[in-house]
């Protein structure tokens, strides 16, 4: 049996925020259920705005963008307010956290916005979430006060305190020290095998400067190039691949 | 000489340039009232159908806005409602006791402080304090994808962001004009007693209450609440309607600051009709 299909744009051509220009044409492309994805790109290549247009942030133009098997030309806000809750999304560079708030606010945002728990759940969720985080000693800490590492940290956990069935991370490895790097591929790594256990597969959709930091636990590679989305396979077809464009992110 | 360079080709070359800039700033108004109209539609139905939706979020948010916009200015307030009533009396006290008008003190205070310059006072006092600073909020969030990720949580920023700022501005510009004409009138009656002014406390409030009508109230709740609506809605509108850099946000804050005078003084002549036909 095939795995559902989460994700699925159809000859969609994703536009730059900022004004018409076409970033990525013509873009088909299958996101299923449990797959980890990774995109890499030159710098300014259209890597983050690819990643808005698939989860439906970005107003894409084009043929068809489906999520979770709905077109988004024909979406209900409510439909769009149930996708956003399912795909977790942590943005480049920090996390965009909101700077009024601290960082367990920030956490806590998603899950005080939508759900009904009461304070005293809320809060032991939020402390669990940040324990898991080592961000415990932060919670009271306005984000502006803290370092990239800590921020791109609260991002992850305020992104995956609703529970998530797509999690999309804007080069989420930009910026960190080695350290750093390893604890968040330990992270996903863990949360990869747990979710698969549970039965319900996260789907990862990452992109990337690099390859290389991914192998061990992406199943499917792609790369802007020329403006285009070229797919790349799998492990085994990425590493076979002999074409400089992909050798340079190797 | 100037003159003799000015042909009739280069004339009318200048008059269509000048009809071009004209013409293209009337359109660009257009535009930008049509787009602020819509603006305030989409918040007037996000308000009426999501007020209570999430509201252990959004209900503190109002509140918030409510203190910063109204119980923070307390004393700005006090301070200009005390001038206004004492620049009030003392300018006219003299004048009305000369001509043996002493009778319309209370007629004055109605007509000047409770109709036009209180709201005014009070919508622009709230428009430099709290206007401004949620344009630099809002403008400095778009700027660093705030809202973005607001959308990404699946949080309507609308609801989240702009929603609060338009009821706490509403509110806070009704109670401070309240407040500020109720402090205005008690400073005005000081000013006169200290002047000798032959005025009973008594005769004073009876002038106030003839001169008051039912109109009165009512005109100054809704205008009141139109000049906050208006205040946020133009502030929120500059803040988040199109994508911004860090270094567009000061420039966007003095385009709001002067739409938002530009509606509250188009709103008030409205009301000026409105207190003639009332």
């Amino acid at each position: 049996m095939s795995p559902e299909v989460l994700i699925e744009l159809q000859k969609i051509d994703v536009m730059r925020e900022d004004g018409p220009a076409t970033i990525v044409r013509d873009v088909s492309w299958t996101i299923s259920r449990g797959e980890f994805w990774v995109i890499c790109g030159p710098p300014s290549g259209g890597k983050s705005s690819l990643l808005a247009t698939a989860v439906g942030l970005s107003r894409p133009s084009g043929e068809s963008l489906r999520i979770f098997g709905r077109n988004l030309a024909e979406a209900t806000e409510a439909e769009q307010v149930d996708w956003r809750r399912r795909i977790g999304f942590v943005f480049e560079n920090g996390g965009r956290l909101l700077s009024h708030l601290t960082v367990a606010q920030n956490v806590a945002l998603p899950l005080e916005y939508h759900s009904a728990m009461s304070e005293a759940e809320l809060d032991a969720k939020v402390e669990e979430v940040l324990r898991r985080a080592e961000l415990v000693a932060q919670a009271h800490t306005m984000p502006s006060r803290l370092n990239l590492r800590v921020q791109q940290r609260a991002g992850l956990m305020r992104a995956l305190i609703v529970p998530t069935e797509v999690l999309v991370l804007d080069n989420p490895l930009n910026g960190l020290s080695p350290r750093d790097a390893r604890w968040w591929l330990d992270y996903l790594r863990e949360l990869q095998v747990q979710q698969a256990g549970n039965g319900k597969p996260l789907t990862f959709i990452v992109t990337s400067d690099d390859f290389r930091d991914w192998l061990d636990l992406a199943d499917r590679f792609a790369l802007i190039r020329n403006n285009e989305l070229h797919m790349l396979g799998n492990r085994e077809q990425l590493l076979a691949n002999k074409d400089a464009g992909v050798l340079e992110f190797l | 000489m100037a003159t003799a360079d000015l042909s009739p080709r280069r004339a009318v070359a200048a008059w269509r340039v000048y009809q071009d800039t004209l013409g293209g700033r009337v359109l660009s108004f257009l535009q930008v009232l049509r787009e602020l109209g819509a603006f305030a539609m989409i918040t007037l139905v996000v308000t009426l159908t999501k007020f209570n939706k999430s509201k252990r979020v959004v209900h503190p948010l109002i509140v918030t806005h409510i203190w910063r916009a109204g119980i923070m200015l307390l004393p700005m307030v006090s301070f200009m409602g005390v001038a206004l009533g004492l620049v009030i009396i003392g300018q006219t006290v003299a004048l009305l006791t000369r001509v043996g008008a002493q009778d319309y003190i209370g007629t004055v205070m109605v007509t000047v402080v409770v109709r036009e310059l209180g709201p005014l006072l009070a919508a622009f006092l709230v428009l430099a304090r709290s206007g401004t600073s949620n344009v630099v909020e809002l403008g400095t969030a778009r700027a660093l994808g705030e809202v973005e990720a607001l959308e990404s949580l699946g949080i309507d920023p609308i609801h989240y962001l702009v929603m609060p700022r338009v009821i706490g501005l509403s509110l806070a510009v009704f109670c401070l004009t309240t407040y500020m004409v109720l402090i205005g009138i008690a400073s005005g009656y000081l000013f006169a007693f200290m002047q000798d002014v032959p005025l009973t406390l008594g005769a004073y409030l009876s002038q106030l209450i003839e001169a008051l009508r039912w109109q009165d109230f009512a005109l100054l709740m809704v205008k009141t609440t139109m000049f906050g609506c208006v205040i946020a809605v133009v502030n929120c509108y500059h803040g988040l309607a199109r994508p911004l850099n860090i270094e567009d946000v000061s420039q966007v804050t003095t385009r709001a600051v002067v739409e938002s005078v530009i509606g509250v003084v188009l709103i008030d002549a409205v009301f000026l009709v409105g207190y003639f036909f009332a």
